[in-house]
Protein backbone atom coordinates (compact mmCIF):
# COMPACT_ATOMS: atom_id res chain seq x y z
CA UNK A 1 0.00 0.00 0.00
CA UNK A 2 1.04 3.31 0.13
CA UNK A 3 1.93 4.48 3.62
CA UNK A 4 -0.23 7.65 3.57
CA UNK A 5 -2.42 6.80 6.88
CA UNK A 6 0.23 8.03 9.67
CA UNK A 7 0.09 9.58 13.11
CA UNK A 8 0.84 13.22 13.79
CA UNK A 9 4.09 12.53 15.71
CA UNK A 10 3.99 16.27 17.39
CA UNK A 11 0.59 15.46 18.62
CA UNK A 12 1.46 12.44 19.87
CA UNK A 13 1.28 10.98 23.38
CA UNK A 14 4.93 9.49 24.24
CA UNK A 15 2.80 6.76 25.09
CA UNK A 16 0.65 6.50 22.01
CA UNK A 17 3.88 6.37 20.37
CA UNK A 18 5.00 3.76 22.22
CA UNK A 19 2.15 1.87 21.52
CA UNK A 20 2.62 2.50 17.90
CA UNK A 21 6.01 1.90 17.03
CA UNK A 22 5.08 -1.65 19.15
CA UNK A 23 2.10 -2.26 16.66
CA UNK A 24 4.52 -1.12 13.67
CA UNK A 25 7.36 -3.58 14.99
CA UNK A 26 5.03 -6.28 15.92
CA UNK A 27 3.76 -6.48 12.57
CA UNK A 28 6.95 -6.67 10.89
CA UNK A 29 7.98 -9.27 12.78
CA UNK A 30 4.39 -11.45 12.10
CA UNK A 31 5.84 -11.11 8.86
CA UNK A 32 9.00 -12.25 9.23
CA UNK A 33 6.88 -15.52 10.55
CA UNK A 34 4.45 -15.75 8.57
CA UNK A 35 6.34 -14.81 5.16
CA UNK A 36 9.56 -15.13 5.53
CA UNK A 37 12.39 -12.60 6.33
CA UNK A 38 12.28 -10.94 2.73
CA UNK A 39 8.56 -9.67 2.79
CA UNK A 40 9.67 -7.97 5.85
CA UNK A 41 10.50 -4.94 3.74
CA UNK A 42 6.45 -4.28 2.85
CA UNK A 43 5.40 -3.28 6.27
CA UNK A 44 3.24 -0.41 5.80
CA UNK A 45 1.79 2.80 8.04
CA UNK A 46 -1.54 1.77 6.56
CA UNK A 47 -1.08 -1.96 7.71
CA UNK A 48 0.08 -0.54 10.79
CA UNK A 49 -3.19 1.34 10.88
CA UNK A 50 -5.52 -1.56 10.11
CA UNK A 51 -3.44 -3.98 12.32
CA UNK A 52 -4.14 -1.29 15.56
CA UNK A 53 -7.64 0.23 14.77
CA UNK A 54 -9.23 -3.87 15.14
CA UNK A 55 -6.67 -4.00 18.09
CA UNK A 56 -8.06 -0.69 19.40
CA UNK A 57 -11.78 -2.49 19.08
CA UNK A 58 -10.65 -5.73 20.57
CA UNK A 59 -11.56 -7.04 23.73
CA UNK A 60 -9.10 -8.95 24.70
CA UNK A 61 -6.38 -6.90 23.93
CA UNK A 62 -3.18 -7.64 22.51
CA UNK A 63 0.23 -9.25 24.43
CA UNK A 64 3.43 -6.90 24.44
CA UNK A 65 6.88 -8.63 24.80
CA UNK A 66 10.63 -7.14 25.15
CA UNK A 67 11.79 -8.28 22.38
CA UNK A 68 15.33 -6.73 19.98
CA UNK A 69 15.28 -6.41 16.29
CA UNK A 70 17.67 -7.56 13.57
CA UNK A 71 18.20 -3.44 12.85
CA UNK A 72 19.00 -3.31 16.49
CA UNK A 73 19.99 -6.30 18.48
CA UNK A 74 21.24 -5.20 21.54
CA UNK A 75 18.48 -2.78 22.96
CA UNK A 76 15.07 -4.72 23.55
CA UNK A 77 11.70 -2.79 22.64
CA UNK A 78 8.09 -3.41 23.15
CA UNK A 79 6.67 -5.37 20.16
CA UNK A 80 3.15 -6.48 19.97
CA UNK A 81 1.67 -10.23 19.66
CA UNK A 82 2.10 -12.77 18.21
CA UNK A 83 -1.55 -12.19 17.63
CA UNK A 84 -4.46 -12.96 15.08
CA UNK A 85 -5.02 -9.80 13.76
CA UNK A 86 -1.24 -8.81 13.42
CA UNK A 87 -1.06 -12.33 11.38
CA UNK A 88 -3.81 -11.15 8.85
CA UNK A 89 -2.43 -7.62 8.50
CA UNK A 90 0.64 -9.58 8.06
CA UNK A 91 -0.14 -11.47 5.07
CA UNK A 92 -2.57 -8.89 3.59
CA UNK A 93 0.74 -7.04 3.71
CA UNK A 94 2.78 -9.82 1.61
CA UNK A 95 -0.39 -10.18 -0.82
CA UNK A 96 -0.48 -6.58 -1.35
CA UNK A 97 2.69 -6.56 -1.79
CA UNK A 98 3.32 -8.88 -4.78
CA UNK A 99 0.11 -7.19 -6.70
CA UNK A 100 1.29 -4.01 -6.14
CA UNK A 101 5.35 -5.05 -7.70
CA UNK A 102 3.49 -6.96 -10.30
CA UNK A 103 1.57 -4.19 -11.29
CA UNK A 104 4.82 -1.65 -11.01
CA UNK A 105 6.34 -4.47 -13.18
CA UNK A 106 3.78 -4.04 -15.74
CA UNK A 107 3.98 -0.18 -15.92
CA UNK A 108 5.25 2.46 -14.13
CA UNK A 109 8.96 0.67 -12.73
CA UNK A 110 9.63 -2.51 -15.18
CA UNK A 111 12.80 -2.97 -13.51
CA UNK A 112 11.99 -2.76 -9.83
CA UNK A 113 8.46 -4.12 -10.10
CA UNK A 114 9.99 -7.57 -11.91
CA UNK A 115 12.52 -7.93 -9.23
CA UNK A 116 10.02 -7.15 -6.62
CA UNK A 117 7.30 -9.67 -7.78
CA UNK A 118 10.21 -12.03 -8.14
CA UNK A 119 10.70 -11.95 -4.65
CA UNK A 120 7.42 -11.77 -3.13
CA UNK A 121 6.05 -14.60 -5.18
CA UNK A 122 6.74 -17.43 -3.40
CA UNK A 123 5.70 -15.63 0.42
CA UNK A 124 2.21 -14.88 -1.83
CA UNK A 125 1.63 -18.09 -3.03
CA UNK A 126 1.92 -19.39 0.97
CA UNK A 127 -0.71 -16.38 1.44
CA UNK A 128 -2.64 -17.40 -1.31
CA UNK A 129 -3.15 -20.89 0.19
CA UNK A 130 -4.01 -19.50 3.54
CA UNK A 131 -6.93 -17.77 2.52
CA UNK A 132 -7.99 -18.77 -0.97
CA UNK A 133 -11.57 -17.20 -1.24
CA UNK A 134 -10.09 -13.42 -0.03
CA UNK A 135 -7.09 -13.73 -2.69
CA UNK A 136 -9.38 -14.60 -5.73
CA UNK A 137 -11.91 -11.65 -4.87
CA UNK A 138 -8.72 -9.17 -3.91
CA UNK A 139 -7.21 -10.45 -7.34
CA UNK A 140 -10.55 -9.53 -9.41
CA UNK A 141 -11.61 -6.21 -7.89
CA UNK A 142 -7.61 -5.11 -8.92
CA UNK A 143 -8.16 -6.31 -12.35
CA UNK A 144 -11.42 -4.31 -12.12
CA UNK A 145 -9.71 -1.60 -10.52
CA UNK A 146 -6.77 -1.77 -13.21
CA UNK A 147 -9.49 -1.62 -16.32
CA UNK A 148 -11.31 1.09 -14.41
CA UNK A 149 -8.39 3.55 -14.55
CA UNK A 150 -7.81 3.65 -17.79
CA UNK A 151 -11.92 4.89 -17.93
CA UNK A 152 -12.69 8.38 -17.25
CA UNK A 153 -14.16 8.47 -13.69
CA UNK A 154 -12.16 9.00 -10.80
CA UNK A 155 -14.53 8.31 -8.29
CA UNK A 156 -15.79 4.60 -9.42
CA UNK A 157 -12.34 4.28 -9.64
CA UNK A 158 -11.67 5.32 -5.70
CA UNK A 159 -15.06 3.46 -4.76
CA UNK A 160 -13.54 0.08 -6.41
CA UNK A 161 -10.27 0.89 -3.78
CA UNK A 162 -12.44 1.24 -1.15
CA UNK A 163 -14.43 -1.75 -1.80
CA UNK A 164 -11.31 -3.64 -1.14
CA UNK A 165 -10.25 -1.96 2.09
CA UNK A 166 -13.68 -2.42 3.51
CA UNK A 167 -13.54 -5.92 2.19
CA UNK A 168 -10.01 -6.47 4.48
CA UNK A 169 -11.28 -4.30 7.77
CA UNK A 170 -14.44 -6.66 8.02
CA UNK A 171 -12.67 -9.97 7.68
CA UNK A 172 -10.25 -8.43 10.39
CA UNK A 173 -12.84 -7.62 12.51
CA UNK A 174 -14.17 -10.70 12.28
CA UNK A 175 -11.03 -11.95 14.26
CA UNK A 176 -11.75 -9.57 16.93
CA UNK A 177 -15.45 -9.33 17.76
CA UNK A 178 -16.74 -11.19 20.48
CA UNK A 179 -20.32 -11.41 19.62
CA UNK A 180 -21.92 -10.59 16.38
CA UNK A 181 -21.77 -6.66 16.24
CA UNK A 182 -23.48 -5.40 13.68
CA UNK A 183 -22.90 -1.83 14.22
CA UNK A 184 -19.67 -1.56 14.92
CA UNK A 185 -18.97 -3.86 11.77
CA UNK A 186 -21.25 -1.23 9.85
CA UNK A 187 -19.73 1.90 11.10
CA UNK A 188 -16.31 0.61 10.44
CA UNK A 189 -17.10 -0.67 6.97
CA UNK A 190 -18.29 2.67 5.77
CA UNK A 191 -14.82 4.05 7.49
CA UNK A 192 -13.09 2.21 5.42
CA UNK A 193 -14.33 2.17 2.45
CA UNK A 194 -14.20 6.33 2.71
CA UNK A 195 -10.72 5.51 4.00
CA UNK A 196 -10.02 3.32 0.85
CA UNK A 197 -11.16 5.99 -1.44
CA UNK A 198 -9.04 8.85 0.15
CA UNK A 199 -6.23 6.65 0.12
CA UNK A 200 -6.52 6.11 -3.65
CA UNK A 201 -7.39 9.82 -4.48
CA UNK A 202 -4.58 11.13 -2.76
CA UNK A 203 -1.78 8.63 -4.56
CA UNK A 204 -3.38 9.73 -7.62
CA UNK A 205 -2.81 13.11 -6.70
CA UNK A 206 0.61 12.25 -5.31
CA UNK A 207 1.56 10.55 -8.87
CA UNK A 208 0.60 13.48 -10.54
CA UNK A 209 3.52 14.40 -12.14
CA UNK A 210 5.13 11.38 -12.63
CA UNK A 211 2.53 10.33 -14.65
CA UNK A 212 2.21 13.63 -16.90
CA UNK A 213 5.51 12.66 -17.42
CA UNK A 214 5.28 9.03 -18.27
CA UNK A 215 2.72 8.83 -19.73
CA UNK A 216 0.44 6.61 -17.47
CA UNK A 217 -3.17 7.28 -16.68
CA UNK A 218 -4.37 9.41 -14.51
CA UNK A 219 -7.86 10.96 -14.07
CA UNK A 220 -6.65 14.06 -12.77
CA UNK A 221 -4.89 14.81 -15.58
CA UNK A 222 -7.95 15.54 -17.56
CA UNK A 223 -7.66 18.58 -15.91
CA UNK A 224 -5.26 21.75 -15.35
CA UNK A 225 -3.03 21.43 -12.03
CA UNK A 226 -5.18 23.84 -10.36
CA UNK A 227 -8.34 22.71 -10.63
CA UNK A 228 -7.41 19.01 -10.45
CA UNK A 229 -5.68 19.74 -7.15
CA UNK A 230 -9.39 21.64 -5.61
CA UNK A 231 -11.73 19.03 -7.25
CA UNK A 232 -9.42 16.35 -5.12
CA UNK A 233 -9.35 18.79 -2.18
CA UNK A 234 -12.87 19.20 -1.81
CA UNK A 235 -13.69 14.57 -2.20
CA UNK A 236 -11.00 14.25 0.27
CA UNK A 237 -12.52 16.42 2.49
CA UNK A 238 -15.56 14.25 2.36
CA UNK A 239 -13.58 11.37 2.64
CA UNK A 240 -11.92 12.35 5.94
CA UNK A 241 -15.04 13.72 7.67
CA UNK A 242 -16.87 10.28 6.56
CA UNK A 243 -14.05 8.52 7.99
CA UNK A 244 -13.76 10.38 11.32
CA UNK A 245 -17.90 10.43 12.01
CA UNK A 246 -17.81 6.71 11.56
CA UNK A 247 -14.81 6.08 13.68
CA UNK A 248 -15.71 8.62 15.86
CA UNK A 249 -19.03 6.78 17.19
CA UNK A 250 -17.20 3.04 18.35
CA UNK A 251 -16.27 2.37 21.24
CA UNK A 252 -12.74 1.57 21.80
CA UNK A 253 -11.35 -1.20 24.45
CA UNK A 254 -7.91 0.64 24.55
CA UNK A 255 -5.78 2.96 22.05
CA UNK A 256 -8.45 5.67 21.48
CA UNK A 257 -6.28 8.64 21.91
CA UNK A 258 -4.03 6.51 18.98
CA UNK A 259 -6.83 6.24 16.53
CA UNK A 260 -8.35 9.51 16.89
CA UNK A 261 -4.55 10.87 16.33
CA UNK A 262 -4.14 8.86 13.06
CA UNK A 263 -8.17 9.61 12.18
CA UNK A 264 -8.86 13.33 13.02
CA UNK A 265 -5.07 15.14 12.79
CA UNK A 266 -3.06 12.56 10.42
CA UNK A 267 -5.31 12.53 7.74
CA UNK A 268 -5.57 15.76 7.28
CA UNK A 269 -2.27 17.16 7.99
CA UNK A 270 -1.25 14.59 5.33
CA UNK A 271 -3.52 15.74 2.99
CA UNK A 272 -2.40 18.93 3.17
CA UNK A 273 1.25 17.84 2.67
CA UNK A 274 0.84 16.15 -0.25
CA UNK A 275 -1.35 18.90 -2.21
CA UNK A 276 1.18 21.36 -1.39
CA UNK A 277 3.98 18.69 -2.97
CA UNK A 278 5.62 18.30 -0.01
CA UNK A 279 7.37 15.05 1.49
CA UNK A 280 6.14 13.31 4.37
CA UNK A 281 8.21 14.00 7.54
CA UNK A 282 9.69 10.35 8.84
CA UNK A 283 8.23 8.70 12.35
CA UNK B 1 -18.35 7.14 29.40
CA UNK B 2 -16.80 10.23 31.20
CA UNK B 3 -18.79 12.19 32.95
CA UNK B 4 -16.24 15.03 33.22
CA UNK B 5 -17.95 17.79 30.62
CA UNK B 6 -14.68 19.02 30.09
CA UNK B 7 -13.25 15.48 28.65
CA UNK B 8 -16.26 15.11 27.12
CA UNK B 9 -15.61 18.46 24.69
CA UNK B 10 -11.50 17.68 24.75
CA UNK B 11 -10.70 20.74 25.98
CA UNK B 12 -9.06 21.94 29.23
CA UNK B 13 -9.89 22.86 32.92
CA UNK B 14 -10.88 26.86 32.41
CA UNK B 15 -10.76 26.68 28.76
CA UNK B 16 -12.45 30.32 27.65
CA UNK B 17 -16.09 30.27 26.33
CA UNK B 18 -15.01 30.58 22.81
CA UNK B 19 -12.57 27.14 22.80
CA UNK B 20 -15.53 25.51 24.61
CA UNK B 21 -17.90 27.14 21.97
CA UNK B 22 -15.63 26.03 19.11
CA UNK B 23 -15.18 22.74 20.39
CA UNK B 24 -18.78 21.93 20.96
CA UNK B 25 -19.27 23.15 17.70
CA UNK B 26 -16.92 21.04 15.75
CA UNK B 27 -18.92 18.20 17.82
CA UNK B 28 -22.20 19.01 17.22
CA UNK B 29 -20.85 18.71 13.53
CA UNK B 30 -19.66 16.09 13.62
CA UNK B 31 -22.33 13.89 15.61
CA UNK B 32 -24.95 14.86 13.67
CA UNK B 33 -27.62 12.51 13.44
CA UNK B 34 -28.85 13.37 10.34
CA UNK B 35 -25.42 11.98 8.73
CA UNK B 36 -25.71 8.94 9.80
CA UNK B 37 -28.57 6.43 7.24
CA UNK B 38 -28.76 3.84 9.66
CA UNK B 39 -31.49 3.52 12.24
CA UNK B 40 -28.87 2.23 15.04
CA UNK B 41 -26.31 4.87 14.25
CA UNK B 42 -28.40 7.77 14.40
CA UNK B 43 -29.13 6.28 17.63
CA UNK B 44 -25.69 5.84 18.71
CA UNK B 45 -25.18 9.89 17.37
CA UNK B 46 -28.27 10.98 19.39
CA UNK B 47 -27.10 9.87 22.69
CA UNK B 48 -23.98 11.20 21.82
CA UNK B 49 -25.28 14.50 21.34
CA UNK B 50 -27.01 14.41 24.16
CA UNK B 51 -24.12 13.71 26.55
CA UNK B 52 -22.11 16.51 24.51
CA UNK B 53 -25.39 19.32 24.91
CA UNK B 54 -25.47 18.25 28.82
CA UNK B 55 -21.76 19.17 28.55
CA UNK B 56 -21.94 22.35 27.11
CA UNK B 57 -24.54 23.23 29.36
CA UNK B 58 -22.71 22.32 32.06
CA UNK B 59 -19.99 24.35 31.72
CA UNK B 60 -21.37 27.67 30.36
CA UNK B 61 -23.85 27.27 33.62
CA UNK B 62 -20.96 26.75 35.64
CA UNK B 63 -19.08 29.53 33.95
CA UNK B 64 -22.27 31.76 34.65
CA UNK B 65 -22.59 31.06 38.07
CA UNK B 66 -18.94 31.28 39.15
CA UNK B 67 -18.96 34.79 37.31
CA UNK B 68 -21.42 35.99 39.77
CA UNK B 69 -19.68 34.57 42.63
CA UNK B 70 -17.39 36.85 43.95
CA UNK B 71 -14.13 34.35 44.35
CA UNK B 72 -12.95 30.66 45.18
CA UNK B 73 -14.23 30.47 49.14
CA UNK B 74 -12.39 28.53 51.29
CA UNK B 75 -15.46 25.95 52.19
CA UNK B 76 -15.46 25.01 48.48
CA UNK B 77 -11.97 25.04 47.50
CA UNK B 78 -11.35 21.22 48.45
CA UNK B 79 -14.41 20.04 47.00
CA UNK B 80 -13.72 21.36 43.53
CA UNK B 81 -11.47 21.05 40.50
CA UNK B 82 -8.74 24.19 40.66
CA UNK B 83 -9.57 26.46 37.26
CA UNK B 84 -6.58 25.14 35.70
CA UNK B 85 -6.98 21.58 36.40
CA UNK B 86 -4.55 19.14 35.16
CA UNK B 87 -3.01 18.86 31.56
CA UNK B 88 -2.16 15.68 31.99
CA UNK B 89 -6.03 14.38 31.67
CA UNK B 90 -7.01 11.31 34.11
CA UNK B 91 -5.00 8.15 33.67
CA UNK B 92 -7.82 6.58 32.12
CA UNK B 93 -10.37 8.89 30.66
CA UNK B 94 -11.72 7.79 27.62
CA UNK B 95 -9.16 9.39 25.28
CA UNK B 96 -10.88 9.63 21.42
CA UNK B 97 -11.36 13.07 22.07
CA UNK B 98 -8.54 14.95 23.74
CA UNK B 99 -7.77 18.70 23.91
CA UNK B 100 -5.59 20.24 21.52
CA UNK B 101 -4.80 23.66 23.58
CA UNK B 102 -6.82 26.41 23.73
CA UNK B 103 -6.43 30.73 24.20
CA UNK B 104 -6.08 31.88 27.98
CA UNK B 105 -9.09 34.18 29.58
CA UNK B 106 -6.34 35.44 31.88
CA UNK B 107 -4.22 36.41 28.74
CA UNK B 108 -7.34 38.27 27.75
CA UNK B 109 -8.07 39.96 30.94
CA UNK B 110 -4.82 41.12 31.06
CA UNK B 111 -4.54 42.41 27.61
CA UNK B 112 -7.67 44.39 28.25
CA UNK B 113 -6.59 45.85 31.70
CA UNK B 114 -3.43 47.07 30.05
CA UNK B 115 -5.05 48.93 27.22
CA UNK B 116 -7.50 50.43 29.45
CA UNK B 117 -4.86 51.28 31.44
CA UNK B 118 -3.15 53.07 28.40
CA UNK B 119 -6.09 54.82 26.74
CA UNK B 120 -6.99 56.62 30.90
CA UNK B 121 -3.11 57.77 30.17
CA UNK B 122 -3.92 59.00 27.35
CA UNK B 123 -6.75 60.96 28.81
CA UNK B 124 -4.38 62.48 31.67
CA UNK B 125 -6.05 59.63 34.70
CA UNK B 126 -5.18 56.73 35.62
CA UNK B 127 -6.67 53.70 35.62
CA UNK B 128 -5.59 52.13 39.05
CA UNK B 129 -6.58 55.66 40.73
CA UNK B 130 -9.90 55.59 38.71
CA UNK B 131 -10.51 52.24 40.64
Amino acid sequence: MFGYVRPEKPDLLIRDFTVYKAVYCGLCKSIGRRCGQIPRAAVTYDMTFLSLLLLALSPEGVIMNQESCVLNPFRKKPVAGPDPVLEFAADLSCLLAFYSAKDDAADERPVRGRIAALLFSRPAGKVKKRHPGLNTWIKEKLDRLNQLEKGDSADETAACFGAILKRIFLEGFALVQREDDGLTALLLGEAAEALGRWIYLLDAIDDLELDRRRGNPNHFLALPKDEALLSAEAKLLEEEATVDRNLALLTYEQWGGLVYNIVTIGLPATRQRILAGERLPAL
Amino acid sequence: MSSNPYEVLGVPHGASEETVRDAYRELVKKYHPDQFADARAKELAEAKMREINAAYDAITLGNQQQATRPGWGYGQAASQQPPYGSPYGAPNQSPYYRSRGGTDSCCQTLTCLCCADSCCECMGGDLCLCC
